[in-house]
């Protein structure tokens, strides 16, 4: 029996032509640099509303030092600012910090720091933390209300509540 | 002088690394690729805060309520103020903020019918929590007078703890 030999063929190597793909790699990549935007980093301020009506009896202990809360406001009609008031629960004259259209950042520094004050004088006499709301006008602009917010949260104050100015009904005097 | 014997053989330059590097880079702008989620509205203009906080993770159901401002969009058409209820897989847009008030109160039987089911959650919807936390996207050209409506809508609602949502600033 007559053996048959093998024809040798020469080894081919496979050739991957890499041209096209990295061109192709290249669109990808233009399009996705040229889409890119990078996201800003959103982040929340935690509120707590206030009480539509009367509000709920309280379960803390009568020896139990109560939080003191204060109030303030702040209603610019027509474009133009006006002043922001800091009045403290119990107490009848407000600070008020003058604000024009030139030193509205004079304003809101002296508000911060006041803010900041009532917080340091809390902290050294170990009470608790005040509550603090603020009332705005109709034609507040939202980043100011926030910016007002965040004045207070970076001041120290924990429990915020924002309100309509007017909104709050008024309290009735105690009976003698 | 003798030169090889395969001084014929054309030079090519070695594509591979290249297009390695190429395809990773790919990779890193798809993963970065601003994907609009579905709760969020890019046509919202957030204010920005330095006392924002980035949310836990783990927290419970969210909704989120977006009030747009009107304006020209991105090409030049002219787009109406909306305000859209968004919680999980219910997407609802809302003409007003009575509408909205529905909407939540819906929700906010949800929830009492999710914490009743378990003796824990009870208790803690008891003590005021266990609720859907509410986080508002809201335009800061906005008056406070807009804003002011829909938070009244979440307190009618039943919901006092709310989060308003605004671009992280570096301090």
């Amino acid at each position: 029996m007559r053996r048959r030999r093998r024809q040798q063929t020469p080894a081919t190597e496979p050739d991957l032509p890499i041209t096209p793909m990295l061109d192709m790699s290249f669109q990808l990549m233009a399009f996705f640099i040229l889409t890119f935007r990078p996201v800003p980093t959103e982040g929340q301020l935690a509120l707590v509303l206030p009480d539509a009506g009367n509000t709920a009896p309280s379960f803390a202990s009568p020896l139990e030092e109560k939080p003191d809360a204060y109030v303030a406001t702040v209603s610019p009609t027509g474009g133009v600012p006006s002043d922001i008031t800091l009045l403290k629960d119990g107490e009848l004259e407000p600070k008020t910090f003058k604000m024009t259209a030139g030193n509205q950042s004079q304003a809101m520094n002296d508000f911060y720091k006041a803010l900041g004050e009532i917080i340091r004088e809390k902290k050294t006499a170990k009470g608790p933390l005040p509550k603090l709301e603020i009332q705005f006008g109709d034609e507040v602009r939202y980043q100011f209300v926030i910016k007002m917010l965040d004045d207070a949260k970076l001041a120290g104050f924990e429990k915020i509540s924002p309100n309509l100015l007017g909104k709050t009904p008024p309290k009735k005097p105690l009976a003698p | 002088m003798s030169v090889p014997a395969n001084h014929d053989k054309a030079a090519e330059p070695n594509l591979t690394p290249m297009l390695d590097m190429v395809l990773q880079l790919v990779m890193f702008f798809m993963l970065c690729a601003n994907f609009i989620a579905e709760e969020t509205n890019a046509m919202v203009k957030l204010p920005d805060a330095s006392a924002a906080r980035i949310l836990d993770k783990n927290t419970g159901q969210t909704i989120f309520i977006n009030l747009t401002y009107p304006g020209k969009d991105k090409f030049g058409v002219d787009q109406p103020k909306t305000l859209t209820f968004n919680a999980g897989v219910r997407k609802v847009a809302c003409g007003n903020s009575l509408q909205l008030q529905t909407e939540l109160e819906n929700q906010y039987k949800l929830d009492e019918t999710r914490a009743q089911k378990k003796p824990e959650d009870r208790a803690e919807w008891e003590a005021g929590r266990a609720r859907s936390i509410v986080i508002l996207r809201a335009d800061q050209r906005h008056d406070y007078k807009e804003i002011n409506e829909i938070l009244a809508a979440c307190r009618a609602a039943g919901y006092r703890d709310i989060q308003l949502r605004a671009i992280q600033l570096k301090n």
